[in-house]
């Protein structure tokens, strides 16, 4: 067989309008005809010990071209070393080999000609389970005698960190008032319309394996790979096709992607596995399901004196790879009380394993219930001090004149001003909205007459930690993650550019807006730029995808390698018209020397440097002529302020977010689209995980929430208004970021979870509840009311 | 998630469909818009799946008179967006249209049939609990002969039905009743979702037929229930309690993840309320 | 088994096996790229194709289901209506209605179906239509704006209440 080689992705400029019409490449777009296809044998067992693993019926079975255990790996594939904590790396099979850990692990991998033979033959396999209870909640983890999740971690607490500053308990004993509570979010996933998916060929000709897959952390991908097969690096390329959203469940590295690679090499053809709902629900990455329990005092006049933090989060049966069960417990830490100014802090975060599917990033990551817990603490507060909610907020955020701003608990505040972006929210809201009066109120709302909805307001004020650097990853114990992102820019024969990135798209567009930055600083249209990414083949290493790294990190090392070149087009001009660099005048893109007489355009200097006319060109005149750029100065804090009007049905407690309204400052505003969009998008999302999306298991570690008619994720109908602005003041620009940008790709999940569901918490107070649980759902809305015995006050009459 | 191997038949008559359906292991295939998310999901494996989709004599709408009553016949395969819009069943009855649009989205409807919503016989389903609320009866008909069913019998529990493995639903059986009132009113989690609870009321007027007013409870128990209002009681000052009692005798309320059972209770209280006074408030039927 | 059908405007014959979805058909074997599996349970709308007049869900009919039928995939909803592009691709493309473009040819779909109809239609009837269609990216506005305003254009817009 001879296929096309993968399509390597390109990105046409303008061509997104393609979409309308399947003119996407995404990975199920790349197989062709004798391509084989990969199923896998998972658990039915959330805990057991493995016994026999018989895939004899398997492989015989028709349309079936073989069949792989753990046992059949052995020597073949090795495991591939994750981490708990700092330091704690274990081997992390990826057939599952002597036991089981939670529903959906893989435990055989079996290829055949299509889907459907391959999922027959996997209902063959015969498996010897000797099932365990399984270990399904915090309390069942840490008690006493439940037995390890994983042998290899010692303990079901696999993740502890712990980061404080003076003497808290004293500050908070001589406090006017404490806000003690436990907030809790739910188990979550990021559910990308896409699935996950993973093309594979061995290349009989260049000797590269090439790997397809729909990842966002391509480089990285490739390390792993290589790892597990032991091949050296420059032997597996990684290529990202058109990729149909990430939200973060595609920067994890999947046992299913290592598979294949093994699978494509092992069997010398052209593989691949697309993941299906079920799958991607039950045994991709979860996400949250955390509690945070807050203990923060405040003085008479409302200002924070101390926070005492404990964060503990469920993070299922596995560490994930790279990002390892540091992320969702250090990222939660991380985002407390991000933009206020606090005095004193004490942050324990713990990880604890349970039988359940391992968890990974989804977009937001712990910046959203950080902000819910945050924020609903605020609102406690000025309650009980008898503030408006406005005026606890203003009393407490940063101003430009506090930076930069040693947080005890989030580390450096470099620039940004939370009090400016709150004002600029609150001073152009319309002022007959009911949200200016509520967040000014010093009373709660009044119970609405009989059968009226239940109104909340929510306010929240936040920053996002976007694009963290190696030293973030390093201080998490995180050696996985690189940190950096890199870039290079060459100058082609023809006169034009080509962009080579470490990033991946998902969507995001990053193309348009890479072309016109790095166009920009060489001078010439956007038209001569070509972008490329998502290729190890021919990007240079970096980190990926996520943690809205692009407009930060990526751009930052495009724009330094383009104005490096850029200067360096300078020195050749110079050496091309014979005159000193300082001589050198360009005029578009026309270089000429000082007298004026001698000009050479960019196409001809491009031509002279590639054809030379002898072999007298120096050093710095050498092809390939291009230049690289890094960056590696994360993290930038974007700030944001979001308020939402949500109301809900006094009798059957569903709710509805009306409207929402919010100002985002993320530096420098590259392309205003392009952040409208993410935070639109990122609104939406945010509004299912305050309101909807909730997975939950059965007793014996079944996951119910396996199909989209259980897992609920926002569709139109969910959509409120939005009334969304964005704040570019060059003083708050980003001193760090070549581009001044910030980042943008997450605040709008992180605000509308805490703006909603503090809204919510607002509402049911009304009805007598008290609401720390996200999602909101109809029953968890009721039991906020029915738990305070308010269920009969004011409710069905 | 692909659908596992099985035989495929197509009948274009109803005896030859019978003949079909008579055969060890076989299924009727409707909309397939239940049955084909459980194949995929390999909760269902059917040996042979007998398609009903090219039975053009189980598709449409029309007023007959049966036992002396006028009613509604709506064949088996009658889609559920064609139901929405028949001229002919909304004006007969006028509650089927409005409560159809409750059902998933157009998509769904446009290829989810009468008689497969029946037949599937899901607890939180609108089209049972409706069938039920109306009186209507199902036709079925196998090799064996043909049979009528009223649907509040044919549904017996969960997913469950009295068919019988060689039987299929032919059609609905809906008594016209001139002067009924309807209401609707459900709990879904997001518009087009299976309710959480909802209810059906219907309104007699004074003179006729079985006496005041019933509520049917979908999504509630195990199967829709029909239960006998008191309308002086429901209509007057404590109807809120009224209804939470009514909700409170119901047995074996369902529970689960959206739901318990002292929720789904408080639910059900609200639907049959609102649905009633939707009812109240709705026109007679003209039943022209 | 045999089947028969129109697609995008041509006919074709062929033969399939009976357990074959229609979605798997258009896909894989007759490389229509547009039909994409977001759930195979029929809530996500990536797979939406026009069969006749009605969008349905593709990966909840059989490919021998299509037997006889008129199938219309994103690809040919342009031909269908005899232009380059159709003005619900025009609309979205205007309003940028899309990232990572998944859904995008499913939304197209859905809309096609609405807009081929000829009552006046409100909000509210373009919010249950999408309603039907996950998109996991853009939060819906930009696709609703694009649409309203598209029906606006042709005057097809009504307001908001009753039926
Ligand atoms: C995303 C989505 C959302 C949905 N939301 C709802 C909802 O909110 N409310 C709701 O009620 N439904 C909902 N449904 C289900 C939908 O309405 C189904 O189409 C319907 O319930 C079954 O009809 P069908 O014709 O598709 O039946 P099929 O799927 O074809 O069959 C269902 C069962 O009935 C049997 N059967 C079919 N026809 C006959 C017959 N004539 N005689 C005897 N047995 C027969 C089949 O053998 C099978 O056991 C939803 C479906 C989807 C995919």
């Amino acid at each position: 067989m001879g296929p096309a080689a993968p399509r390597p992705a390109l990105r046409p400029g303008p061509g997104r309008g393609r979409h309308t019409r399947g003119g996407g490449r995404y990975v199920a777009d790349l197989v062709t005809s004798g391509t084989l296809v990969i199923g896998f044998v998972r658990s039915s067992f959330a805990r057991a010990r493995l016994g026999q693993v018989d895939l004899s019926r398997v492989r015989s079975s028709p349309g079936v071209v073989a069949a792989y255990g753990a046992g059949d790996l052995e020597g073949l594939l090795r495991p591939l070393p994750v981490r708990f904590g700092p330091g704690k790396l274990y081997d992390w099979h990826l057939l599952a080999k002597g036991s089981v850990c939670f529903v959906g692990e893989p435990i055989a991998l079996v290829v055949g000609v299509d889907r459907g033979s391959v999922e027959e033959a996997c209902e063959l396999a015969e498996v010897d389970y000797e099932p365990l209870e399984p270990i399904l909640d915090l309390d069942s983890a840490r008690s006493a005698g439940a037995g390890l999740v994983r042998e290899e971690a010692g303990s079901n607490v696999v993740f502890l960190a712990s980061k404080g500053s003076g003497d808290v308990e004293a500050a908070l004993a001589s406090a006017e008032v404490v806000v003690d509570r436990v907030f809790h979010l739910a188990r979550q996933s990021a559910c990308p319309l896409e699935n996950r998916g993973v093309l594979a060929e061995d290349e009989s000709l260049s000797g590269e394996l090439v790997v397809c897959s729909s990842t966002q952390i391509p480089h990285i991908l490739r390390t792993a790979v290589s790892t597990v097969l032991g091949r050296p690096e420059g032997s597996v390329r990684v290529v990202v096709p058109d990729v149909g959203g990430g939200f973060g469940l595609k920067c994890q590295v999947a046992a299913e992607e290592c598979l294949v690679a093994w699978a494509a090499c092992h069997l010398g053809r052209r593989v691949v596995w697309l993941e299906d709902r079920w799958e991607n629900l039950v045994a991709s990455n979860h996400a949250h399901d955390e509690q945070v329990h807050l203990r923060v005092g405040f003085a008479s006049d409302g200002t924070i004196t101390a926070v005492d933090a404990e964060v503990t989060v469920d993070v299922g049966a596995h560490s994930c790879y790279p990002l390892s069960v540091a992320l969702e417990p250090s990222s939660t830490a991380a985002h407390l009380f991000g933009s206020y100014r606090v005095p004193e802090a004490r942050v324990r975060s713990l990880g604890v394993a349970t039988n359940k599917c391992p968890t990974g990033a989804y977009r937001g990551v712990g910046g959203s219930v950080a902000n819910f817990a945050t924020e609903r603490s605020l609102d406690e507060a000025a309650r009980a001090l008898g503030m408006s909610r406005l005026e606890i907020r203003r009393r407490n955020l940063l101003q430009l004149a506090d930076m930069p701003y040693a947080h005890p608990i989030g580390g450096l505040v470099d620039t940004g001003d939370p009090r400016m972006v709150l004002e600029e929210l609150v001073g152009g809201l319309d002022p007959e909205a009911p949200w200016l009066a509520a967040i000014q109120s010093l009373e709660p709302a009044p119970s609405p007459a009989e059968g009226e909805a239940l109104l909340g307001v929510g306010l929240v004020v936040f920053g996002e930690h976007s694009s963290p650097g190696s030293e973030v990853y390093r201080s998490r114990g995180v050696t996985e993650v690189p940190g950096y992102d890199a870039a290079s820019v060459e100058l082609l024969e023809d006169g034009t550019f080509a962009v080579y990135l470490s990033s991946a798209d998902a969507g995001q567009g990053h193309g348009d807006v890479c072309r016109q930055q790095v166009a920009d600083v060489l001078g010439v249209a956007a038209g001569d730029v070509t972008v490329v990414e998502g290729d190890t083949g021919r990007c240079p290493r970096g980190t990926g995808t996520f943690a809205s790294r692009f407009a930060v990190a990526q751009l930052s090392a495009a724009l330094r390698a383009s104005a490096r070149l850029s200067s360096r087009l300078v020195e050749a001009a110079a050496a091309r018209l014979s005159c000193e660099v300082d001589e050198v005048k360009r005029d578009g893109e026309v270089f000429s020397s000082g007298s004026g007489d001698e000009r050479v355009s960019l196409k001809e200097l491009a031509r002279w440097l590639y054809v030379p006319d002898s072999g007298r060109l120096g050093r710095s005149l050498e092809v390939p002529f291009a230049e690289s750029g890094y960056w590696d100065d994360g993290p930038t804090l974007p700030t944001c302020a979001m308020l939402a009007l949500v109301e809900v049905d006094p009798e059957t407690f569903q709710a509805r977010v009306r409207r929402i309204a919010a100002l985002e400052e993320c530096g420098r505003v590259l392309d205003e689209a392009v952040v409208l969009g993410q935070l639109r998008g990122g609104i939406v999302m945010g509004i299912g995980d305050a309101l909807l999306e909730e997975h939950r298991y059965s007793e014996t570690g079944d996951l119910l929430t396996s199909t989209f008619m259980d897992y609920l994720v926002p569709t139109a109908s969910d959509v409120p208004r939005l009334d969304l602005r964005v704040l570019d003041d060059d003083r708050l620009h980003s001193r760090r970021s070549e581009s001044g940008a910030k980042g943008v790709g997450e605040a709008g999940t992180i605000g509308a979870v805490g703006a909603v569901g503090c809204a919510l918490a607002e509402a049911v107070r009304a009805a007598g509840g008290s609401l720390d649980e996200l999602p909101g759902t109809p029953l968890r809305l009721f039991r906020s009311c029915a738990s305070q015995g308010a269920e009969g006050s004011g409710v069905l009459r | 998630m692909k659908f596992p191997p099985f035989g495929y038949l197509r009948p274009t008559g109803l005896p030859e469909a019978c003949e079909m359906l008579a055969e060890e292991g076989a299924r009727p295939l409707g909309g397939g818009q239940s049955l084909l998310p459980l194949m995929a999901l390999r909760l269902a494996r059917p040996r042979t799946l007998v398609d009903l989709g090219a039975l053009e004599e189980l598709v449409g709408t029309s007023r007959s008179v049966s036992a002396g009553e006028e009613v509604l016949e709506i064949g088996a395969m009658t889609t559920l967006s064609a139901v929405e819009h028949d001229r002919t069943a909304c004006s007969a009855v006028p509650l089927l249209s409005r409560i159809v649009r409750f059902i998933g989205h157009p998509a769904i409807r446009h290829r989810g049939t009468l008689g497969g919503s029946i037949a599937h016989a899901d607890p939180a389903a609108e089209l049972p609990a409706a069938c039920i609320a109306l009186d209507a009866s199902a036709s079925i008909a196998s090799r064996r002969g043909s049979r009528s069913e009223r649907v509040e019998a044919l549904v017996t529990g969960p997913y469950q039905t009295s068919l019988r493995e060689d039987e299929l639903v032919t059609g609905l059986c809906f008594p016209i009743r001139p002067g009924r009132r309807t209401g609707v009113w459900e709990v879904a989690p997001r518009p087009g979702d299976f309710a959480l609870a909802g209810a059906i009321c219907v309104v007699y007027p004074e003179h006729s037929g079985p006496a005041g007013a019933a509520v049917t409870f979908f999504g509630v128990q195990a199967k829709p229930s029909r239960v006998t209002l008191d309308v002086e009681g429901a209509a007057g000052e404590g109807g809120g309690r009224y209804f939470q009692d009514l909700a409170d005798s119901l047995e074996g309320v369902l529970e689960d993840g959206h739901a318990d059972d002292r929720f789904r209770r408080r639910l059900a209280a609200v639907a049959a309320r609102r649905a009633f006074a939707a009812a109240r408030g709705c026109p007679p039927e003209v039943g022209a | 088994m045999q089947v028969g059908f129109e697609l995008n405007g041509e006919h074709l014959d062929l033969d399939v096996e009976a357990s074959v979805s229609l979605a798997d058909l258009l896909h894989s074997r007759l490389a229509a790229a547009s039909v994409h599996l977001g759930c195979e349970q029929g809530v996500c709308g990536a797979c939406a194709v026009l069969v006749d007049e009605e969008a349905v869900r593709s990966c909840l009919m059989l490919a021998v289901q299509a037997d006889g039928r008129r199938v219309t995939t994103a690809e040919g909803v342009a031909r269908r209506r005899g232009g380059r592009w159709s003005e619900v691709e025009a609309a979205l493309v205007g309003k940028g209605a899309f990232q990572c473009g998944f859904c995008t040819s499913g939304v197209v779909v859905a809309l096609e179906e609405l807009l081929a109809g000829d009552e006046p239609l409100t909000r509210e009837d373009v919010v249950e239509q999408l309603s039907g269609q996950i998109c996991r990216c853009t939060g819906y506005v930009p696709i609703l704006d694009a649409f309203v305003s598209l029906l606006a254009s042709t005057g097809r817009m009504r307001e908001e209440g009753g039926r």
